[in-house]
């Protein structure tokens, strides 16, 4: 009945940062001084602990018994007759929690606590990465306090809820434009004056190093597994692989297990937040990456119908990938993103959380246009579940029902 | 004059006071920095507002915002520098976020910068590992590059950053972001001491010092302050008074006399 998660991450080989931190020209540390000892702490102990067989058992025992993993692949066949190609899910939306965000803040907060530290702060958009940030904090009896956008608190009400049942503290960030980007820094400020007894729990693959690296090893797993399983499936690798890029971190860990094989890889962003299709190369938030901006340097707003894609930077590692043309970068629009979610829950059954139905909208596109030739395999990494954005979704089909009720 | 030569004609008992005040902050924002020079600042950190300001509390991100909600950028904030380069008569040293100098690239804005009489830079984003192609600009350029010593930075670290750091040594009087706090930290104290140990350079506290009493307890330690959020706490507070500039003269003045 327990299944040893290791056997995944058995011949995985990663991609590693240099020794700045440095994904090519992307990435790096660019921090106040007061955040340097602090980021240098936190390297050389997720160093020691990564490569410490004790605790990545632990780590995969708990994603194991608590997390629910593995998570299965699932073969969509109606919406692959549909479409002529074989698309296959990978389930992170089976995960505690309902996301991929688990993989991430179970490796932090075990992390946090061989390193003594007692408290988590965190930064959430949607809520989904507060949500798994306040359940890891429940779980290891650490006090937990979680920045979010005042705006994105009003807009998703039920997360700031669960994180408080159980037992984190909200904040709500009235500096800037009110969101994520301005989570981030309000977490970053907050940890620069109780680093002494505080993890911050970064909720994607950005920010300084060693953050990028930390949260895509930690998300490994999700990419690992699906390459065996996928292999068991149908006996090769997927033509291509699909996942939905925020900040980066669904993507990144599923991209891990596939970055040496023959697979196209294909980062999916929201049209409004697009920070890889049209942003430019700048520093914020701890890193070079690729931002959306004003020519001046000043950040800009993300827009789309997921909170979650709201963010004006990207991981660093996507930016590389992207230079070096290892995986290419499209984006979707809301109205396809909402055609793509009412698709995959008529025709299989499986809510998406908008962000993840960013993925699927990119495929029924190119598989419609002949971008994805017939009969090609398509893994998506399905990052969430639905559940969050049944409200939000409701609220927008109300607007375009028929007078029967139907849209 | 450049920053060396400020510090360097000073005898060890007089003490450097840089107020820092956000350019944009009020349409005469200018006529603020000329007021502080008369109240007896020995030079100005002008700061260029960034969307993202990471190691600013609240008191300066409100003015950033301010700032730029007013329609400022680098270029009017250059050419507002320009008019009071003859005119201002002590040095003018430019605080910005690293993404601000990228984005108008770094050769460009070093240029500018001198050229607009600007004598140096402090960029808290920009750590030691990263400093080189801003460093190389500068010293192109004849910009000092000031850079900072946080509590938490540890002595060998800190000799490092010292020996790169020109004109004078910021030394971080808290663990936190700039903002008013009751009183000087212990850091601050702990942080300065370890500093001056390890090198001859001027040594100024900057964060954290929010009266002329904390003035004036620092300067037992180190070789000078930066006065920031309190100052522009009082310049948000007054900004609607015609006699703002005046306000700014007399707050300088009473750190003036505090120090000396
Ligand atoms: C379900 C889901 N997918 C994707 C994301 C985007 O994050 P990332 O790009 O780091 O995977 C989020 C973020 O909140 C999410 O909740």
């Amino acid at each position: 009945m327990s299944e040893d998660l290791s056997k995944y991450l058995e011949s995985y080989t990663p991609l590693l940062p240099d020794d700045k931190g440095k994904f090519g020209k992307f990435g790096g540390r660019f921090v106040p001084e007061s955040l340097v000892n602090a980021c240098e702490q936190l390297q050389i102990a997720f160093d020691k602990f990564w490569s410490d067989p004790e605790f990545k058992n632990e780590y995969l025992n708990l994603l194991h018994s608590y997390g629910g993993r593995p998570t299965p692949i699932t073969f969509c066949g109606n919406l692959s007759e549909l479409l002529g190609i074989k698309l296959y899910l990978k389930r992170e939306d089976l995960t505690h929690t309902g996301s991929h965000k688990i993989n991430n803040v179970v490796g932090q907060a075990l992390l946090a606590k061989r390193m003594g530290k007692t408290h988590l702060i965190a930064e959430t958009g949607a809520g989904q990465h507060g949500v798994a940030t306040a359940t890891a904090a429940a779980l290891f009896g650490l006090k937990c306090k979680v920045y979010m956008g005042q705006v994105d608190a009003k807009r998703q009400e039920l997360n700031v809820f669960r994180m408080k049942l159980l037992g984190s503290e909200v904040q709500e960030v009235t500096s800037g434009s009110m969101t994520l980007k301005d989570a981030v820094n309000e977490a970053m400020r907050e940890w620069v004056s109780r680093v002494d007894t505080t993890h911050y729990c970064l909720g994607s693959v950005m920010g300084p190093h060693p953050f990028p690296y930390m949260v895509r090893e930690f998300q490994s797993i999700l990419g690992n597994e699906a390459k065996i399983q996928f292999k068991e499936l149908t006996g090769g690798d997927p033509d291509y692989v699909v996942a939905c890029v925020g900040g980066g971190s669904n993507a990144a860990g599923t991209f891990a297990g596939f970055i040496n094989t023959d697979s196209k890889l294909v980062g999916v962003e929201a049209a409004g937040g697009a920070a890889l299709s049209y942003g430019r190369t700048g520093v914020v938030h701890g890193m070079t990456s690729k931002l959306l901006q004003d020519e001046t340097g000043q950040i800009n707003e993300a827009h789309s119908i997921s909170a979650g894609l709201d963010y004006p930077g990207v991981g660093p590692e996507h930016a590389y990938l992207q230079d070096i043309d290892r995986a290419s970068y499209v984006a979707a629009n809301d109205e396809e993103v909402l055609e793509a979610f009412l698709m995959l829950s008529r025709l299989e059954g499986i809510i998406p959380a908008l962000e993840s139905a960013h993925g699927l909208a990119w495929i029924i596109r190119a598989a419609k246009a002949g971008e994805i030739p017939k009969d090609k395999t398509v893994l998506l990494t399905l990052s969430g579940r639905g559940d969050k954005d049944v409200q939000q979704v409701l609220s927008i089909l109300q607007l375009r029902q028929d007078e029967k009720g139907n849209f | 004059m450049r920053l060396s030569e400020l510090t360097a004609k000073k005898t060890s008992n007089q003490k450097t006071l840089i107020p820092y005040i956000t350019a944009g902050i009020t349409d005469n924002w200018g006529d603020l920095v000329l007021a502080a020079a008369d109240g007896g600042a020995d030079a100005v950190e002008i700061g260029l507002p960034f969307s993202d300001p990471m190691i600013d509390g609240n008191i300066i991100q409100f003015a950033c915002k301010k700032s730029l909600d007013a329609g400022y950028n680098t270029q009017l904030i250059l050419e507002g520098i320009n008019s009071l380069k003859d005119r201002v008569g002590i040095p003018l040293i430019v605080m910005t976020y690293y993404n601000l100098l990228f984005a108008r690239g770094l050769a460009k804005v070093a240029f500018d910068l001198s050229t607009v009489g600007v004598v140096g830079t402090i960029v808290p984003d920009l750590t030691i590992e990263e400093l080189d192609p801003w460093r190389n600009e500068s010293q192109a350029n004849n910009l000092d590059n000031v850079l900072l010593v946080a509590p938490s930075t540890p002595s060998s670290r800190a000799a490092q950053i010292a020996n790169l750091s020109t004109g004078f040594i910021y030394a971080l009087g808290v663990m936190g972001t700039t903002g008013i706090r009751e009183s000087l930290s212990q850091d601050a104290i702990a942080n300065v001491t370890k500093i001056k140990e390890l090198t001859e350079k001027p040594v100024l506290i900057g964060v954290g010092v929010s009266t002329p009493q904390q003035a004036q307890q620092a300067v037992q330690y180190c070789d000078g302050v930066i006065v920031g959020s309190a100052l522009v706490k009082l310049i948000l507070d007054k900004s609607d008074e015609p006699e703002l500039p005046k306000f700014v003269e007399s707050f300088v003045k009473d750190y003036k006399t505090a120090i000396v």
